[in-house]
């Protein structure tokens, strides 16, 4: 029972923690457009990615976390069309490195 | 008893509703932070879409460096040097021009073009140059002059006199205007041992620098000399007198953008590709380039009724 509920609580740790990783990385990238310089974060942007991801997927397992999970899926995949997007068109639209 | 239990439940119950309340409350904010955070981000790629499949950055960069090859006498720019960069549906543009004088390229003028989407919103130019042709060209202000124009504002006496108190160890750059049209072919049997480097292109507007319309135009010419760079638009060129007919057609889609970044500010083509068509290819004017001494030489040919005096180098 006891073993339940903390599994339940991490669930949802987990998944606060994926949604509130997703804003945090969804606001730097806006700080990192907005000033018009590239942040080291853009280059760890795939490690926030992950982490978002993983602890999303982790948190789709517990009932009461399953929106929670969804919403940091959803930021990650987000972030992840964003990088391919840019880095896709990039070559497109600028022809020269 | 009874009523001691329903207590505590109800009191059970309001704490679990306020906590689901705080919970429901932070997922309402957090959500709308997510959303308000995305908007950026998705402007970003709607922008790098639009110059992807829309109007093309590499076509506002073919215009911008099409323009200035046929409207400035004497230009080459290096594409590699293109810089770009892009905001949030705006694109900013810059690069160099450059200009051949004696038997080297020098940079003159540094452009930066700010485009929204299509729209050239800025432009800034800082120029180099010791001798700087009119900001705003005009009927009578030009440096290469039609034959049936009069005389133009600019002292030829004078420049052929400042060209002789030059030192021999310069090279210079001269803006020819001939006292009849002539074949590219003649121009450069005419002047060996000089580098005719752009031939300034009867199209039937020249003779008072006016359209049908009335608007002051812009001279049309393109370079002469062979150009292996890569970035050129006369790059492998059998013909560049046929290059520069299609440059032309390419560029009419684009003909506002074109004469925005032009210093000109009417290019008209319709109706100077249809003149060309029709009465082919003849220079009124050339820009030249060499030895101060070999340059001087040419005072006494019959072809040149005009002379104005371009840069000025030190031997190379």
């Amino acid at each position: 029972m006891e073993l339940n509920k903390v599994k339940l609580k991490s669930f949802q740790v987990l998944g606060w923690f994926s949604v509130i990783t997703g804003i945090i990385a969804l606001a730097l990238l806006n700080i990192s457009m907005l000033s018009g310089y590239d942040l080291s974060f853009m280059e760890q942007l795939s490690f926030w990615i992950s982490s978002i991801l993983i602890s999303g997927l982790i948190a789709l397992f517990g009932r009461n976390s399953r929106s929670l999970g969804l919403w940091g899926i959803g930021i990650a995949v987000y972030l992840g069309i964003f990088t391919a997007v840019i880095f896709i068109l990039g070559w497109v639209i600028m022809p020269f490195p | 008893m009874g009523s001691y239990n329903e207590q505590i439940g109800s009191a059970n119950k309001t704490g679990l509703t306020g906590k689901m309340r705080t919970v429901s409350r932070w997922k309402l904010i957090l959500s709308t932070f997510t959303i308000a955070l995305m908007i950026v981000p998705t402007s970003y790629m709607l922008t790098f879409a639009y110059y992807a499949f829309g109007t093309k950055s590499t076509t506002l960069m073919d215009t911008a460096s099409k323009v200035l090859y046929l409207t400035e006498p004497n230009t080459a720019l290096e594409e590699m040097e293109f810089e770009m960069e892009f905001s949030l549906f705006s694109m900013d543009l810059s690069f160099d021009q450059y200009k051949q004088i004696g038997s080297e390229l020098y940079p003159v003028r540094h452009y930066d073009l700010h485009f929204v989407l299509d729209n050239l919103v800025d432009k800034k130019m800082t120029s180099n140059l010791d001798r700087t042709p009119p900001k705003y060209p005009t009927q009578t202000n030009q440096w290469l002059v039609h034959p049936a124009q009069g005389m133009p504002e600019f002292n030829s006496g004078h420049d052929w006199q400042v060209l002789a108190g030059l030192p021999d160890e310069t090279v210079v750059e001269a803006y020819l205007s001939f006292n009849d049209l002539y074949k590219v072919i003649d121009v450069r049997k005419e002047f060996p041992g000089i580098d005719v480097v752009w031939a300034a292109i009867y199209t039937g507007t020249e003779d008072e620098m006016l359209s049908a319309d009335g608007d002051v135009v812009s001279p049309l010419g393109y370079p002469v000399q062979p150009d292996r760079t890569y970035w050129s638009p006369f790059r492998d060129s059998m013909s560049h007198e046929e290059t520069f007919l299609q440059l032309l057609k390419e560029l009419q889609p684009y003909e506002e953008l074109a004469a925005e970044v032009s210093s000109h500010k009417n290019l008209k083509l319709q109706e100077r590709i249809e003149f060309i068509e029709q009465n082919g290819f003849t220079a009124y004017g050339a820009v030249i380039t060499g030895p101060k001494q070999e340059v001087e030489a040419l005072k006494d040919s019959q072809m040149i009724r005009h002379m104005k005096l371009g840069e000025v180098k030190l031997w190379n």
